[in-house]
């Protein structure tokens, strides 16, 4: 008879072990051991290859999502600075939709004012308070001590004109071309006259003197333009009285007007020249 | 090769055989290409060619029973096709010792076999419809691709594990030898 070697004495062995078993598990009709030595496998190969693999491709998956949201990142940034442009934009847009339409309501007023709507060019650092450059000149009618408001009110009279643009000094500025005849009306319906001379940069307000010492002036009233000796009509609103000072003499030396609110930053003006202001 | 290191070697070669099947599912619904991987089969006849055909069969058919166990739960399935893959593997293999592209052709044909096997078996008993060309195209053909180059590559692995170990023998003998020698001439 064939002698086994022990290898296959061992297989065989192994071999029907494994076969009863088997049958054992498939007579109970039960699929126990398949269950539990699956289970047992599974749990070796999990912790042996699966968990590894999957964390690796895990690390790869989310290297490569790391590049996306960086993408992303980059993308969503220019976006929102994007926005913060187009809302810089849409407030200046707005600010300047806001001053034409003030303007627009004060050419409405002006009936037989000469009126010139322009644009500021240019305003230097240097000279910020003193002076701008408007895109009105000479060929559209522009005349030298007409005077420039704004949507608020006076700021300037053209100094120079030039064919196409004007240079304007500024109610704000050290030099003042021509003083400006000024009026404040009181309640009882009169007027008091005054001329507008000089800016004090300490208070940030104009000094009127006026002519009419004994009138009583206080702060709060409203100061505009009188017409008289200048080339523009009456009526243009100047500032508001901030403070009045008396003399020794208990005369009023010397009254500060507040000049209008945007003198400070304006980019649409209108030159006004002489006439009446309709009520 | 000593049976301690076969043991581990099948035991990889399982480990990688799953390892592709977690990368790389089979697609049983024959949508695109799938590849079912036989690391351990090709393995397994390679080590086992060159022996007496009991030894084929037992070592074989063992597989095949821990397969059924703790994988397919199809006892005795592939406890019959692995040793029958088993005996047939070692038919021609002086021829297989001496030319290894035989070698090569008979492994090939062994594992087209694997697979064809059990496809047959489900076809007559109708637990699939699915036809021939359907199969072969979205299982087999790429099964088969890679598998002859794999193949090659384990027949040059294990060639040089064998060679590195009759490298081995033939210095332990020889040092035995020497020994011998000079525990002679001590006398």
């Amino acid at each position: 008879m064939r002698r086994f070697t022990r290898l296959q004495r061992i297989l065989i062995i192994a071999i029907c072990i494994c076969l009863a078993f088997g049958c054992v598990m498939f007579g109970l009709r039960q699929n126990s051991l398949s269950n539990v030595g699956y289970s047992a496998w599974t749990y070796i190969k999990y912790g042996l290859f699966d968990y590894p693999l999957t964390s690796i491709a895990n690390v790869f998956n989310d290297l490569s999502n790391l590049w996306h949201v960086y993408d992303d990142n980059q993308y969503l940034n220019e976006q929102l600075a994007k926005q913060r442009s187009y809302q810089t934009l849409y407030e200046d847009e707005r600010n300047k939709n806001a001053e034409l339409e003030d303007l627009l309501e004060m050419q409405g007023s002006l009936d037989n004012a000469t009126k010139i709507s322009c644009t500021v060019l240019q305003r230097s650092a240097n000279s910020w308070d003193q002076t701008v450059t408007i895109s009105a000149g000479s060929s559209q009618g522009v005349e030298n001590n007409m005077l420039v408001v704004t949507s608020q009110g006076a700021v300037g009279l053209i100094e120079s004109t030039q064919t196409a643009t004007s240079t304007v000094r500024l109610l704000t500025s050290e030099d003042l071309i021509n003083d400006i005849a000024i009026m404040i009306s009181m309640e009882d319906g009169s007027n008091v006259e005054g001329v507008l001379q000089s800016y004090d940069a300490d208070r940030n307000a104009y000094r009127v003197s006026l002519f009419d010492n004994n009138a009583q002036i206080s702060t709060g009233q409203m100061v505009a333009t009188s017409g008289k000796g200048g080339n523009y009509p009456s009526g243009i609103y100047l500032g508001t009285v901030t403070d009045v000072t008396i003399n020794d003499d208990a005369i009023i030396s010397t009254v500060y007007v507040q000049p209008v609110s945007n003198i400070q930053s304006f980019n649409y003006c209108m030159v006004i020249g002489s006439g009446v202001v309709g009520e | 090769m000593k049976p301690r290191q076969m043991i581990i070697l099948l035991l990889v070669m399982a480990l990688i055989d799953d390892l592709i099947s977690l990368c790389f599912p089979v697609n049983f619904q024959f949508q695109g290409y799938s590849f079912v991987p036989h690391f351990c089969f090709i393995t397994l006849m390679l080590l086992i060619y060159e022996r007496g055909w009991l030894d084929r069969v037992l070592i074989s058919g063992f597989c095949g029973v821990l397969t059924d166990l703790f994988f397919s739960g199809t006892l005795p399935v592939y406890f019959i096709i692995y040793a029958g893959l088993g005996y047939l593997s070692g038919i021609f293999n002086k021829a297989m010792e001496e030319d290894s592209r035989i070698r090569f052709f008979s492994l090939f044909v062994l594992v087209l076999l694997l697979d064809l096997i059990p496809f047959l078996v489900n076809l007559v008993f109708q637990s699939m419809n699915v036809s021939f060309m359907t199969w072969f195209m979205h299982h087999e053909l790429l099964t088969l691709t890679l598998h002859g180059v794999l193949i090659l590559m384990m027949m040059y692995i294990l060639d040089v594990l064998k060679r590195f170990a009759l490298i081995r023998q033939h210095r332990k003998q020889l040092d035995q030898r020497k020994k011998y020698v000079k525990m002679k001439t001590q006398k």
